[in-house]
């Protein structure tokens, strides 16, 4: 949000001033996925209720992170560049992601749901903590979150550069994506989300540079990329 | 003489003065997690305990669930075995624990001998047989329907602060009535 209050405060006085072009520029900036010329860093969001992170006995340090849950199989890759170094790639950063289930859930403690009030206290599924390659990425295989009232379908991210907190935003998915996964039957029953991207409050003013390419794969689930900026 | 079915509480309190290497790992890596985690509540550096944190934003009360998963593993490698219960009964049956909480009693960003935390370990479904003396007569799992003149394995524990019984089902009557000084374990 950091980003967006900024512009949102400062951009009657750009107006003024006559510097639209370069507010226009700038958003256009963040948006891309070059590794070439400038950038911005990624949107600033709400942690939520549910963030963890690990440690030497973390018990979410991994690449697999469904732990059984049941679900279309989601392939994530995450891409971390740093604005401060031309937009380069960054290693050894630390992500941290979570998302809930098919049904909405979160591991961790309990919380109510559609399906009512389900006690995930001591559980970790749907969360994983990877520090990036030399390439800057990291890769976790999940499923595909499904959603609960008031909320798109989203992942929860926070990144970490030498132990200092740079970064906690969230990745949105396509409209179009969610609509034909929670079609299918094991997501059906939840329905479809009450929540687009563009009615979401959290969301829909960073969808510029927080929404991930998802596309379907051969094996029946879904492969996402999705790159962050921060400022390291 | 089954009395009642009864899960147990252990509360294992750890502090700077940890006594074992599940105690110290555990002291240590949450300390360090909960430094890591807080800086999301505390962006402008003024707080510097846990209580601070959380009076400026409630949710920082998350500290407790998010820093404990940080050490997982450690109670993972446990195997259900609840710290301390085994050596207090040498060579006899204990309870082990299905289900754990973490929870951080007290903490300072600027003082690590401050940090104090509590893993609490739930059991499964115990037989309370008897009470002697100031301890409880247990047995792992249901045993209600043992026939009498049946051997068991047992073990007792002292209730205390730290050791109390989470959930109570009384058995029915056909079985025996419930000893008086069951009372106040229900």
């Amino acid at each position: 949000m950091e980003r967006k209050n900024f512009l949102k405060k400062t951009a009657g006085l750009i107006g003024v001033i006559g510097l639209s072009p370069v507010l226009d520029a700038c958003r256009k900036d963040s948006s891309s996925s070059s590794d070439s010329g400038s950038c911005s860093v990624t949107d600033t969001e709400t942690d939520g209720p549910y963030p963890l992170y690990g440690s030497r006995g973390s018990a979410i340090q991994r690449t697999s992170i469904a732990d059984g849950k049941a679900g279309l199989p989601l392939n994530i890759r995450i891409i971390v560049k740093n604005v401060n170094n031309n937009c380069a790639v960054l290693s050894n950063a630390v992500v941290d992601i979570w998302h809930c289930d098919k049904d909405g859930y979160y591991s961790g403690y309990s919380n109510t749901g559609y399906l009512g009030t389900q006690n995930n206290s001591g559980l970790v599924f749907c969360r994983g903590r990877q520090v990036t390659d030399s390439n800057g990425e990291i890769g976790f295989t999940s499923i595909y979150p499904g959603w609960y009232s008031g909320r798109c379908i989203h992942i929860h991210v926070q990144i970490y550069v030498n132990s200092m907190l740079k970064l906690t935003s969230q990745i949105a998915f396509p409209d179009a994506v969610n609509t034909a996964v929670c079609n299918t039957s094991l997501y059906a029953a939840h329905g479809q989300p009450d929540t687009t991207n563009s009615s979401d409050s959290i969301i829909r003013d960073s969808l510029d540079n927080e929404l991930a390419a998802v596309t379907s794969n051969a094996s029946g689930g879904y492969d996402l990329v999705h790159t962050i900026y921060v400022s390291a | 003489m089954a009395k009642a079915l009864v899960k147990l509480a252990f509360r294992h309190e750890i502090g700077p003065a940890f006594s074992g290497s599940f105690e110290k790992d555990v002291f240590l890596d949450s300390y360090n997690e909960f430094r890591l985690q807080a800086q999301a509540y505390n962006r402008e550096g003024v707080h510097t305990t846990l209580e601070e944190l959380i009076a400026s934003n409630p949710k920082a009360n998350s500290l407790h669930y998010k820093v404990g998963f940080a050490v997982g593993l450690y109670i993972s490698a446990l195997k259900n075995q609840i710290p301390g219960i085994k050596d207090l009964i040498p060579g006899s049956s204990h309870p082990s624990f299905e289900s754990h909480e973490f929870e951080i009693i007290h903490s300072n960003l600027s003082d690590r001998n401050a940090h104090r935390v509590a893993v609490t370990f739930y059991t499964g479904i115990l037989t309370l047989l008897e009470t002697v003396g100031d301890q409880v007569l247990l047995a792992n799992g249901d045993l209600s329907q043992l026939p009498a003149g049946e051997w068991m394995s047992t073990f007792m524990i002292r209730p205390s602060t730290l050791v109390t019984v989470h959930q109570y089902q009384s058995l029915p009557a056909t079985c025996t009535s419930p000893h008086p000084d069951l009372a106040q374990f229900a």
